[in-house]
């Protein structure tokens, strides 16, 4: 069958991203906006400032649109991490407890949100060392 | 004897050092030219330990003044720090923290002198700059700008009941300010009385000081005297003179105000009798001293030289040759209050009380005896009759102002005072209004939360405004005096006009824009603005209100100062200030509010009253819910709400939330700032630990889910009680409103049923959980609060399937009771022979519809109930636990399941009616839907055999007999089988 080896081995990089992209986040709408009937489920209703639950793609669709805020999930904060990293440092301990998609979770949100996370450059440098 | 003076503890460099005791008189602080403060302990054990070293300053500490909370510190350069002291750290572990808590104020000129108002929430600062400066230290924001004194002011001291301040100059002008006035003024002058000081020189200057009866003020004179000049008449009553050769520096009081000690360039500490206006004892030194504090609890003096060095003094007046102590036990007041009382009836008794905390005030915890007062009553006795005699010293008639208090202090909602030249003036659900200092003028900026509002507006402002009130529709901004007094080309306008002004965002019209230009000496205190109009309480006590349009609708004059107000829709809330102050008796002032709530048109009043706060607390916010009750947040983070304001003699303030409960929970230290309060939940900008005013940009909103501080809410039965209070409290707020203001409830009838529904649900899960243990009495409370008669069917079911057959009795009779007469006229319309009342449920069987006219859903669930009814029918035992467990499942579900939806109905044309008297076919069809009364249904079908099943399985035979059945019951169970076995041609004849 004709399929490449990196299928073979697993999922892509850009696949997982993709699966990641029905994860729920927080976002702080900037527009008003009623429910939005999705196949997966109500989304909404948005009420600026109050805080609401969108799946990813939806969060990043909006943030690139100008139409929210998106707020960094508590995991991904860089005392969060830098916590984990120290965890994670310490001989037999096993690997630190995170979401499954974080690090396309992470990737995603600070490609498109990075505004909207504190101390960016340095979770980065954090996700890597995890 | 020799005084018990310590050796020289050299806890600065040399230069002019300042010393102050904590109010507690556990510890002492020093400030001088090293720019450190230390905090030293005061009792002798502990004295020698190392001292707490406080490092904020960056130039000669010059003055120091403490409270019971607070230090605050000034320094060379102008800057004011405030420091925390928590005094319960000393008692639990021995350790006193002392945290610094901000910057007081900024000056350009040094800071001479500081005071602490008695209540905390003020300070007066004296500058090289002419002005006493007074800063709110709620929240750091200048209050007042004193002006007056020609060259430096020198000293500032505040009267015990902050309601006087008194203030020296370098030039020798004593002047005496009325604090109680929304502005202060000067109402006593006295020139050349007090020693004219080299400005800029720390080691020149001397200090007035205030003494802690409120009496008198000490002000060191001229000719080396100190000069006691008496309040009211503000003259000077009397002058201690004679010992000091050269200039006095710094005089202090005894607690009660018998002695006083001074201290001077000549180097002496003279300790005065100041009823004997004599010199009782003395020390000399080598050196210029600087300063001198008393303990404001015991018999103790610290004093500082110019060269760094700190001395204590203990045991200063020598109790044992006839010198009464320098501070007395709460006992003594009593007696001198009972023993004048003789002497003026009327007035004494309530001034005695005054007296009384007044005291405490300074020294509360100053010693645990003061509990015990009747064993020391004896000895106190003896001191006070010698020395009341002796000095004519005793008059206790204590003057009326001891009853005044302090102004609160009025604030907007949603504002914050100035942070590195940025403010909030206004932050609400709508938007923010932030303030931007710039040279000459300030620019606003007017984000909204919601973009597709209106587009952000950003102007520059020449007017300064200081109040803002942020709608939808516009913007009122306003001036105070305040700002004007900030600015140096003003200033000397002190009766520079006031601007209210109205920015309208979106308007037909084509200059909805306004704006009134206030009369001299009135000036807005706080503003409101809604839909419905736009509202300002000024100065003057007056509330002006206005249309959207500009139209000056309505004037009134308020009772009290005010405090806050706020708007929304067409109803006003203000919150006054109460005329009368109560003292609480840890001696701390207790503030009192009211509230008017009225409609914007200043036509109806709606609800007034009082207004609670915690024990010591203040207002810190107020605002409506999205629902509509008027709110307010006090200092100890306590969320209320006013409720049943449309039934105006109902009206209560009903706790919602614990804020301050909610962060030591979640213990790191945040802090709540609130913003609004939304459907259940309390919306606030979480500050980081130390802050308590959130940053720019504009945070990331939290919401804190209401959670009404009933008892055991640790447990799942107090949570759901809780959950159950809120919905209800929030379900009749809704209705109420809307039967207020001639409007429909939100959402409709349906969105009424819908949270009737809701609060229903609570309510069956508390039912359950009462079942389940057994508590029959409380699950017919409980049921006694459902509100449509479908969940009363619920309840019988879960009753049932709880096995309490006696409960399930007692709900139906009381059903009957509560709905039976919709259900007779129900059933008379419908079924002329249906003589009882039959849960809906049953009825829902005879009246099931064709089949045909359900979706897949239905028809499964009809078949399958069919199905298991066979089998019940059959009597086989294998069902018997399957309705239960169903039901448990059901019942620890949240979702959606237990949602009785309005489906459409099948065949009947009528609408969906939520009261619970829906046509059967209706209601049927809605519960066929769900699983919970599928469930429930498959019981009720035959109740025989739930019952039966309930019982062992011997009784179940005996029932089967119909033996062991009560009559009633029988009656009952006959109608059922009755129903169950009816024809379904009778179900035709309803569709019909």
């Amino acid at each position: 069958m004709a399929i490449t080896t990196q299928q073979r081995e697993g999922f892509t990089m850009p696949e997982l991203e993709y699966l990641a992209q029905c994860e729920d986040v927080t976002i702080v709408p900037l527009y008003r906006m009623d429910r939005l009937e999705l196949v997966r489920g109500p989304v909404g209703p948005f009420r600026p400032p109050q805080k609401a639950q969108a799946p990813l793609w939806l969060a990043v669709a909006l943030k690139r649109a100008n139409r929210c805020r998106i707020v960094a999930p508590k995991w991904l904060s860089y005392s969060h991490l830098r916590e984990l990293c120290k965890q994670e440092e310490q001989p037999e301990s096993m690997f630190a407890r995170l979401p499954v998609h974080y690090l396309e979770t992470a990737h995603i949100l600070l490609g498109a949100a990075e505004d909207d996370i504190a101390d960016s450059q340095d979770i980065r440098r954090l996700l890597q060392d995890l | 004897m020799a005084p018990s003076i310590t050796d020289p503890r050299y806890a600065h460099a040399e230069g002019f050092t300042t010393v102050a005791f904590g109010r507690g008189g556990d510890f002492i602080c020093t400030g001088g030219s090293d720019s450190l403060v230390r905090v030293f302990y005061s009792s002798k054990a502990e004295r020698d330990q190392e001292a707490i070293t406080l490092e904020q300053h960056s130039d000669n500490v010059l003055t120091l003044s403490v409270s019971r909370s607070k230090i605050i510190s000034g320094d060379e350069e102008g800057t004011v720090f405030c420091f925390d002291v928590s005094t319960s750290a000393l008692a639990e572990s021995g350790k006193l923290s002392v945290e610094p808590s901000g910057t007081v104020l900024r000056s350009v000129l040094p800071a001479r002198d500081i005071s602490i108002s008695s209540s905390e929430r003020q300070a007066a600062i004296a500058t090289d700059d002419e002005n006493v400066t007074v800063v709110s230290l709620l929240d750091m924001g200048l209050l007042h700008t004193l002006t007056g004194h020609r060259g430096s002011v020198n000293s500032v001291s505040y009267s015990p009941d902050s309601a006087y301040l008194a203030s020296t100059g370098c030039n020798g002008t004593v002047r005496v300010w009325d604090m109680r006035e929304d502005e202060p003024s000067c109402i006593s002058v006295m020139h050349k009385m007090a020693y004219v000081c080299e400005p800029g020189n720390s080691m020149d200057q001397s200090k007035a000081r205030w003494s802690p009866d409120g009496r008198f003020v000490a002000v060191p004179c001229s000719d080396h005297t100190i000069k006691l000049v008496e309040r009211g008449t503000w003259q000077a009553s009397a002058a201690l003179g004679g010992r000091h050769t050269k200039k006095i520096s710094h005089v202090t009081w005894s607690p009660n105000s018998r002695y006083m000690a001074s201290v001077g360039l000549d180097g002496q500490v003279v300790v005065w009798d100041v009823a004997a206006r004599t010199a009782i004892l003395s020390h000399a030194t080598a050196g210029a001293l600087c300063q001198i504090d008393w303990n404001p609890c015991g018999n103790m003096l610290a004093f500082t030289d110019g060269a760094g060095a700190m001395y204590i003094w203990d045991d200063v007046i020598p109790s044992d040759q006839g010198h009464a102590p320098p501070y007395e036990r709460q006992s003594d007041v009593v007696h001198e209050t009972v023993a004048s009382h003789d002497d003026n009836d009327m007035d004494s008794a309530p001034i005695g009380g005054l007296f009384d905390d007044g005291d405490g005030a300074d020294g509360g915890e100053m010693d645990s005896d003061g509990a015990d007062d009747d064993i020391d009553d004896g000895e106190a006795l003896d001191d006070f009759v010698v020395d009341d005699d002796g000095g004519g010293y005793a008059e206790r008639q204590a003057p009326r102002w001891m009853a005044s208090d302090a102004p609160a202090h009025a604030f907007q909602p949603g504002s914050t005072p100035w942070v590195s030249g940025r403010r909030y003036l206004a932050f609400n659900m709508v938007g923010s209004v932030v303030a931007v200092a710039q040279d000459s003028y300030n620019s606003i900026d007017i984000t909204f939360h919601d973009k597709s509002l209106h587009r952000d507006v950003h102007f520059s402002d020449s007017f300064r405004f200081a109040l803002a009130a942020l709608t939808e529709s516009g913007c009122l901004f306003a001036t105070t005096t305040k700002a004007l007094a900030n600015d140096h080309a003003l200033r000397s306008a002190d009766d520079a006009e006031s601007v209210l002004s109205f920015r309208a965002f979106a308007s037909w019209s084509a200059s909805a824009d306004w704006m009134f230009k206030l009369p001299l000496k009135e000036h807005p205190r706080c503003i409101a603005a809604s839909s419905h109009g736009a509202a300002a309480v000024t100065s003057l006590g007056m509330l002006r209100l206005f249309t959207c349009g500009g139209v000056q609708r309505h004037i009134e004059s308020l009772p009290g100062r005010v405090v806050t107000c706020v708007a929304r829709g067409d109803l006003l809330l203000v919150v006054l200030e109460a005329l009368g102050s109560v003292k609480s008796n840890m001696g701390a002032r207790r503030l009192e509010y009211e509230y008017v709530l009225m409609t914007m048109d200043g036509q109806t009043r709606v609800a007034r009253g009082c207004c609670p706060v915690g024990p010591g607390a203040e207002i810190v916010w107020a605002g409506f819910s999205e629902e509509g009750h008027p709110a307010t947040c006090d200092s100890k983070g306590m969320l209320r709400v006013l409720h049943r304001y449309w039934a105006a003699s109902d009206a209560c303030w009903v706790p919602v939330l614990d804020t301050r409960r909610l962060a030591s929970e979640r213990g790191n230290h945040e802090t709540f700032w609130p913003v609004a309060l939304s459907a259940s939940q309390f919306i606030v900008a979480t500050c980081k630990p130390k802050t308590r005013f959130p940053p720019f940009p504009a945070p990331i909103l939290d919401e804190l889910d209401v959670e009404v501080p009933l008892l055991h809410t640790d447990t799942s039965v107090g949570q759901q009680e809780a959950k159950l209070f809120a919905a209800r409290l929030f379900g009749d707020q809704l209705s109420g409103e809307a039967e207020r203001s001639g409007g429909d409830y939100p959402g409709g009838a349906s969105g009424q049923s819908r949270d009737d529904l809701e609060q229903d649900k609570l309510l069956l899960r508390l039912i359950q959980l009462a079942c389940k243990a057994d508590k029959s009495q409380r699950a017919v409370d409980l049921a006694q609060m459902i509100k449509l008669d479908r969940s009363f069917d619920a309840a019988i079911k879960i009753a049932v399937y709880q096995k309490q057959t006696t409960l399930a009795e007692r709900l139906m009779r009381i059903k009957d009771t509560k709905f039976g007469s919709e259900d007779d006229e129900y059933d008379n319309v419908h079924n002329s022979d249906d003589e009882q009342p039959a849960p809906a449920a049953l009825n829902a069987r005879r009246h099931r519809p064709p089949a045909a006219t359900y979706g897949q859903k239905q028809n499964t669930a009809t078949s399958k109930d069919s199905s298991d009814m066979d089998l019940s029918e059959d009597g086989a035992d294998t069902v018997s636990t399957k309705p239960g467990g169903m039901a448990a499942a059901m019942l620890e579900d949240d979702g959606p399941e237990l949602v009785v939806r309005p489906a459409k109905p099948p065949v009947t044309s009528k609408p969906f009616n939520p009261f619970g008297v829906a046509a059967p076919s209706t209601s049927m069809e809605i519960k066929r839907s769900d699983s919970f009364f599928k469930a429930a249904d498959l019981h009720s079908k035959s109740p025989s055999d739930v019952s039966s099943r309930a019982a062992s399985p011997s009784k179940r035979q005996q029932r089967e007999d119909g033996a062991a059945i009560a009559p009633r019951k029988q009656a009952k169970m006959s109608a059922f089988q009755y129903k169950k076995k009816a024809p379904i041609a009778d179900d035709a004849d309803d569709e019909a």
